[in-house]
């Protein structure tokens, strides 16, 4: 009798230890999304505001959530060295703009992207500095966890 | 002694040991998970505060205050640029803070300002714990520049202009005040080491703005002061506790500046073999300043050329330059 008394308590020892330990994983798991997508908010906040990608040069009035195209080709061209520089910024992620009207056309302006992406889109206004001109475009944003 | 009575002693003691070893695991559990919840709090903390300066760096001319819970403080580390709060450390995500090393107490004034040199570099942070106090000292406190610097800081800061022969009473009021801390600025003028009065709550710069120095105890660094750019660097080296994190701080908004230009190096050099006549010329000649500023600290030179440049592109009808 004794040793049966035991033996389920024991067992039951063993499943709240297991309860516990899986809602401790399961809560640390939503807690690292939960992180990992406060980044991306973040990276989107800092793309759409560097001075690097920005329209001011394009001499519009249109400057919010707007990049400018010669710039895009600019950062394009960068030596990935020099790119290294940009992980305090976008630290591991991936950063693309794709031109969606009238042609398409996709800038891949940033890759240091591990596993387990978060995807944001956010749709901007892409300026031809030289025509003086807005067509449409989508920037892409994938970030690992870090 | 018979062997049923050593067997009861031993058990005894077996139950003391194993009854001690058990407490201490208990007890030594619960002190590691409270470790465990402050450091979660803390970096909680520091993640909501990195979101506050992210949302600030978007806004320029903006002045705010930030409300702080009690027993939260925030540590600033120049060289690593990283928060700190407790074990907890996060990156500065925005490029450029400016503030004293520790932010503690119930309210933080905050202030963005733009840097242009002449192009929009970034936005500069500022940081100041409410019971910090400034006091501007000059020898004419009606001199127009004396005037202007002072007026670069928000009124919704501790400060107040004091000429030299009225900085004694100025500062023994605000000591009076018994969280006060302060920060004595000489404009034009040399150290008054009033620090003696209260050595952990006073500190003392020097800036000499026709020179374009400060002075942070015996060393001096440049301001890079001009017309045009005034407002930044000295507002840098008010808030700031000493000159080396001075000295990060300017070296970070060159280092952004590099960044900067190279992409509007590259910018102005695809854009003269795009266009024609003029506004070829404009922006072909103007890889050469950009050149330079991505090389050198040379901002006083260069800026008055970007300048002139900026506005013949404009008169031509070209793009902007910047």
């Amino acid at each position: 009798m004794f040793e049966s008394i035991l033996v389920v308590f024991v067992v039951t020892i063993f499943i709240v230890i297991g309860i516990v330990i899986y809602a401790s994983l399961q809560g640390n798991s939503s807690q690292r999304d939960a992180i990992t997508e406060l980044r991306a908010s973040r990276v989107q906040h800092s793309a759409l505001t560097m001075p690097e990608f920005t329209c001011e040069a394009c001499g519009g009035s249109l400057r919010d959530n707007c990049f400018d195209t010669a710039k895009l080709d600019a950062f394009i061209s960068l030596p990935s060295a020099t790119k290294d520089k940009y992980y305090s910024y976008f630290g591991k992620s991936k950063l693309a703009v794709e031109q969606k009207y009238p042609q398409e056309m996709r800038w891949n302006l940033y890759d240091k992207s591990g596993e387990g992406r978060i995807r944001a889109y956010m749709p901007i206004l892409l300026c031809n500095a030289t025509q003086n001109t807005y067509n449409f475009g989508v920037l892409i944003i994938d970030v690992s966890p870090q | 002694m018979k062997k049923g009575q050593a067997e009861a002693q031993f058990n005894w003691i077996f139950a003391l040991v194993a009854g001690a070893l058990i407490l201490s695991l208990i007890v030594g559990f619960m002190f590691r998970q409270q470790q465990i919840s402050q450091d979660k709090a803390n970096e909680d903390n520091l993640r909501e505060f990195q979101g506050v300066l992210s949302a600030l760096k978007l806004t320029e001319e903006r002045v705010e205050t930030i409300k702080l819970d009690p027993g939260v403080s925030f540590g600033v580390d120049y060289k690593s640029n990283v928060l700190i709060m407790g074990k907890a450390q996060a990156e500065i995500t925005t490029d450029v803070v400016a503030s004293p090393r520790s932010l503690t107490g119930r309210e933080l004034d905050a202030w963005t300002k733009p840097v242009m040199m002449p192009a929009h570099i970034t936005n500069v942070v500022f940081l100041s714990p409410s019971y910090r106090h400034y006091v501007f000292v000059a020898n004419n406190v009606n001199d127009p520049d004396v005037k202007e610097f002072y007026g670069l800081f928000p009124d919704s800061i501790n400060k107040m202009l004091a000429t030299a022969f009225g900085t004694d009473a100025t500062v023994q009021n605000i000591l009076q005040q018994p969280d006060a801390k302060i920060r004595i600025v000489y404009i034009n003028m040399p150290v008054q080491n009033k620090a003696a009065l209260a050595p952990k709550r006073i500190s003392e710069i020097s800036l000499n703005l026709s020179s374009g120095t400060v002075t942070f105890g015996t060393k001096r660094y440049p301001l890079y002061y001009n017309s045009d750019m005034k407002s930044i660097m000295p507002q840098i080296a008010v808030l700031v506790d000493n000159g080396d994190d001075y000295n990060v701080t300017v070296t970070r908004i060159f280092d952004r500046g590099e960044e900067v230009y190279k992409i509007l190096r590259l910018r102005a050099a695809q854009l003269s073999n795009i266009y024609q006549w003029d506004c070829r010329d404009i922006f072909s000649q103007a890889i050469s300043p950009f050149t330079e500023l991505e090389n050198s600290r040379n901002v006083a030179g260069n800026y008055i050329t970007l300048k002139s440049y900026y506005d013949e592109a404009e008169s031509a009808g070209c793009a902007n330059l910047y």
